[in-house]
């Protein structure tokens, strides 16, 4: 089973084991789909277990962000909120402590990295690979008291060239984890994630190696919980985005993942997925010309869609649902608010009394506005011959696209719930 | 309202066309911007310009090429060629029902290469000046004039790969274009894109109506006898950058699309607008008047490095101080204003570059960021990883520079500091103001610490490096590129 952690749901799917290569274009024998709120995982989890627990036994659970950028994943920062004891902590090579930060807008994110947990470690390693010093024995004791003193217990560390030559990562690594650290170095992200290709250089790598740490000190409750509920399955956390691992893409071909959050443009010669903007949970706001447009700002704060009773202004998703473009969706439907459909239509009417227009061709101008941008990036981004479309939401999200003057050829992965996108089972 | 939406739904339409592209405009061969968008505001009216100029050399039909990367025919700084393409689109306007006709365009589009910092008296001492230069046909770029471009001595290395580059991504948005334009529903005929700029322009208007209109006057000493005077003033809700007064540059040396370029970030930032769009419509709210020869409108073949360098940001800091008087809306504290830029020159050949970006102003809002520019959009700094396997030289640090900030209310970023040890011999090259006044705090918050560049012999002597010059460096020496940081807002009731 593979469980993936975005902002509001939780999205579970379960494939039967030997199945791995076949996952999108020819789905497995078994494979299951469900969506709820992650405040009650862990019974909302055993009931639907419990639906076919005589025919399938689950015997591992990858649990990690659906996110791709989750530097920016609001979950993330809910939760961090909601921790009391500290984040993850950062060792790095000594005079760099800063380099994460300078290099990612981290420092706009202080939910996610604290400067104060970054800590330099006197080491080197040159660029022909041969380490120049060592971290000694008194700076690693010292290193582990600051730690204690914090309160950390979960460590990333990222050290210069470890890519040539990772002794100076593993000598840390295994004094930390004696002392009962968990500890995530960055010459092994590329192993131990489940990227589709190889992180190149140092900022890219210290990234992902720091959100591994961070990820897996976030989700740590939530792991818990399942173990307690679950005490016979073996949970692994994984901190790359893994919907689509395993798709079978050909060369030619894109994956577009339309997730309830977000859409998602997956290639196989891309390290990363791209997420299409306006993000689906883009709220709309005025722009310079005092006109409405869904928000194309990387770092705004997403509070959700007013379908499933969050925030107050409308999101592409929003208007998707109450153009009755959203179709029969299993495990999203059933969340939607009763109520939040004239409460759509309401904010809808308030944005466009001013622009002089009325709500339905306020809804059919964001509309328009959204089926050419989604277009214009998919054209962008060079495709391919063919784009795939699957996930939660291809149905409205094919029709869309597909309308238009689209040179794209388009095909819709019929069954999306019966596909394993989160064909985790591969990473073995 | 009508026009506005229909404004709106055309500044997305071109806002979606380049988004990935970050220097790129798209003009009338009348001189009319539709888009601009750059890394900085020196590529406002600079990237339109370019086009301008070689349009009036060689009539640019659909698919006709020329390049130049020379300040005094419209370009920018001279490591970023701008290659020029004509465009002729098809178009009908559907609300007139009219019969379809041939309209032409420029589309300029530029590519940043590596700087190399010299100090030298003349421009064309200072690297390879490409005047406007025809380069042939998209379909059938002229590979003998390129060759000729890129194999001259002062050409820089990338330059070769950065106009295959530049000329693949033009014929992929010639391409394209058509495609988008039915998509989008959207034409660009005169029908539609004056009623466009004139949305653009009454929107603007709107916001400057909020600025006094009471003339006010500001000068600004960058070094002895080098003096911007300004005149500030505001009709009919537009407003007029007076330089009149301004003495000749000694070495900064600006020209006058870099400065009506200036003039128009500076007003969009102090009047906190969002979103604006670059073109003639928004453009027309800003006059600017300054003598031909003034360091402000200079003129070739005066030397562009510094100007490109450290004299942009002190000058458009200065605007934007001088905005702020106009109005409350909003008010900074100043940014670091040096990029503490220098060249190294190893035996081999080989050539390297680097800076500190500097942290930036508080304000009313917001503390400062770190390592950010007000004035230039950062495109992350290259891997450190990367750098080492090229060059003969190892990174010891690279971080945020402690304590150069303005403490405030609202504290200034903090700068980047680097210190960087020569593995081999080197020459390394500087080229700076002599700025006494640190990035300034404003409402009673505290200055913040100036750029420095120090270097470290062998030896343990250590030199500032100040004004301009170029050093012979021995294998093992350090050099510490320290950023200034940014002024405080507000005093701090703490302290």
């Amino acid at each position: 089973m593979g469980i993936s952690l975005s902002p509001t749901y939780f999205e579970a799917a379960v494939v039967k084991e030997g199945d791995k290569s076949k996952a999108l274009l020819s789905p497995p024998e078994i494979s299951k789909r469900i969506l709820f709120p992650h405040a009650h995982l862990g019974p909302a989890l055993k009931d639907w277990i419990g639906e076919f627990k005589d025919s399938v036994e689950i015997s591992k659970v990858y649990i990690g962000p659906h996110d791709p950028a989750p530097q920016i994943n609001s979950f993330f920062s809910s939760l961090s909120d909601q921790q009391n004891s500290s984040h993850a902590a950062f060792l790095t090579t000594l005079g760099f402590e800063s380099w994460l930060e300078v290099n990612h807008h981290l420092s706009k994110l202080h939910t996610l990295l604290e400067r104060d947990l970054v800590f330099g470690v006197s080491e080197r390693t040159n660029a022909r690979g041969e380490v120049t010093v060592e971290p000694s024995d008194e700076d690693i004791d010292f290193l582990i008291s600051k730690l204690n003193l914090n309160g950390i217990k979960y460590v990333a560390i990222g050290f210069l060239h470890s890519d040539l030559n990772p002794s100076n990562e593993l000598r840390l690594k295994e004094k930390l984890t004696a002392q009962g650290f968990k500890v995530w170095i960055s010459s092994e992200i590329n192993e131990t994630s489940i990227a589709s290709q190889i992180t190149k250089d140092e900022k890219e790598r210290f990234l992902q190696t720091f959100l591994a740490a961070q990820s897996s000190f976030l989700i740590q409750d939530s792991v818990k919980k399942l173990e307690e509920h679950f005490p016979s399955i073996e949970f692994i956390q994984v901190h790359r985005p893994f919907y689509a691992r395993g798709m079978r893409i050909l060369k030619n071909q894109c994956l577009l993942y339309a997730g309830v959050d977000g859409l998602y443009l997956i290639s196989s010669d891309r390290a990363s997925s791209i997420e299409l903007s306006p993000k689906l949970w883009a709220p709309i706001e005025k722009n310079f010309f005092s006109t409405l447009e869904f928000s194309t700002s990387q770092s705004n704060f997403d509070s959700g869609p007013m379908s499933f009773g969050r925030s107050t202004q409308v999101t592409p998703f929003d208007l998707l649902y109450a153009l009755k473009l959203l179709g029969d969706v299993p495990g999203v439907n059933d969340k939607i608010h009763e109520r939040s459909l004239p409460r759509i239509q309401d904010v809808l009417r308030a944005e466009a009394k001013p622009l002089g227009i009325n709500d339905d061709e306020l809804s059919k101008l964001l509309l328009g506005q959204l089926q050419a941008s989604w277009l214009t990036e998919l054209i962008h981004n060079n495709v391919g011959n063919e784009v795939l479309v699957a996930g939660p939401l291809s149905s409205a999200i094919f029709k869309l696209l597909k309308s238009s003057l689209s040179p794209l050829k388009l095909k819709r992965v019929e069954n999306w719930n019966d596909l394993s996108s989160l064909t985790v089972l591969e990473s073995d | 309202m009508k026009s506005a939406l229909d404004a709106s739904h055309l500044h997305q339409f071109f806002h979606k066309l380049f988004t990935h592209l970050d220097r790129v405009s798209l003009s009338a061969p009348s001189g009319e911007i539709l888009y601009s968008k750059g890394l900085s505001s020196i590529d406002h009216f600079t990237l339109p310009q370019a086009g301008s100029v070689a349009n009036q050399f060689f009539n640019l039909g659909h698919g006709d090429l020329a390049i130049t990367n020379d300040p005094y025919s419209g370009s920018a700084e001279l490591w970023s060629p701008t290659l020029i393409m004509g465009l002729q689109l098809k178009t009908s306007s559907k609300a007139s029902r009219t019969r379809s006709v041939h309209q032409s365009f420029l589309l300029s589009y530029r590519k940043t290469l590596m700087p190399f910092v010299s100090a030298k008296d003349n421009i064309d001492s200072e690297g390879l000046r490409i005047p406007p230069t025809p380069l042939g046909q998209i379909s059938k770029p002229q590979t003998e004039t390129i060759d000729a471009i890129t194999s001259h001595p002062q050409a820089p290395k990338q330059l070769r790969s950065a106009i295959e580059d530049g000329l693949a991504e033009l014929e992929k948005v010639s391409q394209t274009l058509p495609l988008l334009l039915k998509i989008w529903e959207v034409d660009l005929t005169k029908g539609t894109t004056k009623p466009y700029l004139k949305a653009s322009e009454d929107s603007l208007k709107e916001l400057i109506a909020d600025l006094t209109s009471e003339e006010k006057k500001f000068s600004l000493e960058i070094e002895p006898g080098e003096v911007i005077r300004l005149k500030l003033s505001v009709k009919n809700d537009r407003v007029l950058f007076d330089f009149l007064g301004t003495t000749a540059g000694s070495r900064i040396f600006q020209t006058l699309p870099v400065t009506h370029g200036a003039c128009a970030e500076a007003l969009i930032k102090v009047l906190n607008a969002k979103q604006v769009p670059v073109n003639s419509g928004t453009l027309s709210c800003i006059e600017v008047l300054a003598p031909k020869g003034c360091l402000v409108n200079a003129d070739y073949p005066k030397p562009s490095n510094l100007t490109h360098l450290d004299g942009y940001y002190i000058f458009c800091d200065f605007l934007l101080k001088s905005l702020q008087q106009m109005t409350r809306r909003v008010q900074y504290a100043s940014s670091g204003t040096s990029r503490c830029a220098i060249s190294l020159q190893f035996s081999c050949g080989q050539i390297f570059y680097d800076s500190v970006p500097p942290g930036s102003g508080g304000t009313k809002e917001a503390s400062g960021a770190n390592g950010e520019s007000l004035w230039w959009k950062r495109s992350g700094s290259p891997s450190i990883e990367s750098i080492e396997k090229k060059f003969p030289l190892m990174y010891e640090a690279s971080t945020l520079r402690g304590n150069s900030y303005g403490s405030g209310l609202n504290p200034g970023g903090l700068g980047v500091a680097k210190s960087i040890r020569l593995l081999e011999p080197a020459t390394v090259y500087w080229n700076n103001l002599k700025i006494e006044k640190k990035p300034e705090g404003a409402d009673g918050g505290k200055a913040a610490l100036n750029g420095e560049i120090l270097v470290v012999h062998p030896s343990g002597e250590k030199v500032k490096l100040i004004d301009q010059g170029e050093m012979r460096l021995e294998k093992n020496t350090l050099i510490n590129l320290l950023g200034p940081g940014g002024g405080g807002f507000s005093s701090d009731p703490k302290v």
